[in-house]
């Protein structure tokens, strides 16, 4: 009995084991893309990258003037960062990624009020962001309700913070 | 206190309020928001309704010849050679053998399809062109506004012209 559990085990372990080595592409996504699944915006972005200009261009001639100028200035700060900004922003696009669609449309419309914000108070706002991020949904409580924490933020930037900071696991 | 149901951590909060995790000062500050807060106070005594069911459930005693019949049976099952412990049964072999078919059928059916989605299995350049033509340009549009966002809030935006900080 014990021994046919063993042996059933290492079967198992070996099945599991080699499939990832055999079929995973390197790099961020941990699962397997299903047959007919669409790929990942971010697949798409790093084809649009690595495609040559001219062809690049038969995809931004597909937009209205103003959305292509857009699009245009974010594609090539995409293109412009180095591998490991890029890396760095996937991680985080994934997980916005993985919000409900309201979840995130309430993330866009926190960042557009983050945005209405003063430029010194925003950077004052961004390091606390980056803060809250790393901890633990308690000690971002505790943070959230921290004397510090109310004397630094006025009530407005109170709420876009903690707000944004709980849509984040 | 902000409102732990508007920030969307009420749970983590409402269980540290009922299993006493709070620090006196955060209690005493949930407590004072529970008081204008008519939402937790509801959700506060949900918890606390279930906690006190919990705390008045008791698990049904075992039978009370429990521990003499276990101990018989392990007795019982020490005297027998060791050939007869390690008793072969095909009863757990066949929901092995089931699992093994299947992890198999999935490794032979699941490898060709993922090799198909990866990008540059086919030619770059008939790729990239077929790409260029059947992109959604409303995906990638708000998939680089949100990943600006992103980078937005990860650190100091970039000076679009290469302009000296602070002018």
């Amino acid at each position: 009995m014990t021994a046919l559990r063993f042996a059933a085990g290492l079967v198992l372990a070996a099945g599991l084991l080699s499939v990832p080595a055999a079929a995973q592409p390197p790099g961020p996504p941990a699962r397997w893309k299903q047959p007919g699944e669409p790929p990942s915006p971010f697949d798409l972005l790093e084809r649009l990258r690595l495609m040559p200009p001219e062809q690049r261009e038969l995809f931004l001639d597909r937009l209205p003037p103003q959305r292509r100028a857009n699009v245009e200035r974010h594609l090539q700060n995409y293109i412009d960062m180095t591998d490991g900004q890029r890396a760095r922003l996937r991680e985080q696009y994934e997980i916005f990624r993985q919000l409900p669609p309201e979840k995130q449309q309430v993330f866009r419309n926190l960042f557009a009020r983050f945005m209405n914000q003063p430029p010194e108070r925003q950077e004052a706002m961004r390091q606390e962001f980056q803060r809250l991020r790393e901890m633990t949904p308690l000690e971002r409580q505790r943070r959230l309700d921290s004397f510090e924490f109310r004397r630094r933020f006025r009530p407005r930037e109170q709420e876009i913070l903690g707000r944004l900071a709980m849509l984040l696991p | 206190m902000l409102c732990p149901i508007k920030l969307g951590n009420e749970a983590e909060v409402l269980v540290a309020w009922t299993t006493g995790a709070m620090t006196p000062a955060e209690q005493e500050a949930f407590e004072q928001h529970m008081a204008e807060c008519s939402a937790c106070r509801e959700a506060a005594g949900v918890q606390k309704a279930v906690c006190s069911a919990l705390d008045a459930w008791k698990a049904p005693d075992v039978s009370a010849d429990f521990d003499a019949r276990l101990r018989t049976r392990i007795a019982a099952h020490d005297r027998l050679p060791w050939w007869r412990r390690l008793e072969f049964s095909w009863k757990p072999a066949i929901p092995v053998g089931v699992a093994c078919a299947a992890l198999a059928g999935a490794f032979l059916l699941h490898i060709p399809a993922t090799q198909h989605a990866m990008p540059g299995a086919t030619s770059p350049a008939i790729q990239s062109q077929q790409d260029a033509q059947r992109m959604d340009v409303d995906e990638v549009e708000r998939a680089l506004d949100d990943m600006d966002m992103l980078k937005q809030l990860d650190g100091p935006a970039p000076a679009p012209a290469r302009a000296p900080e602070g002018s």
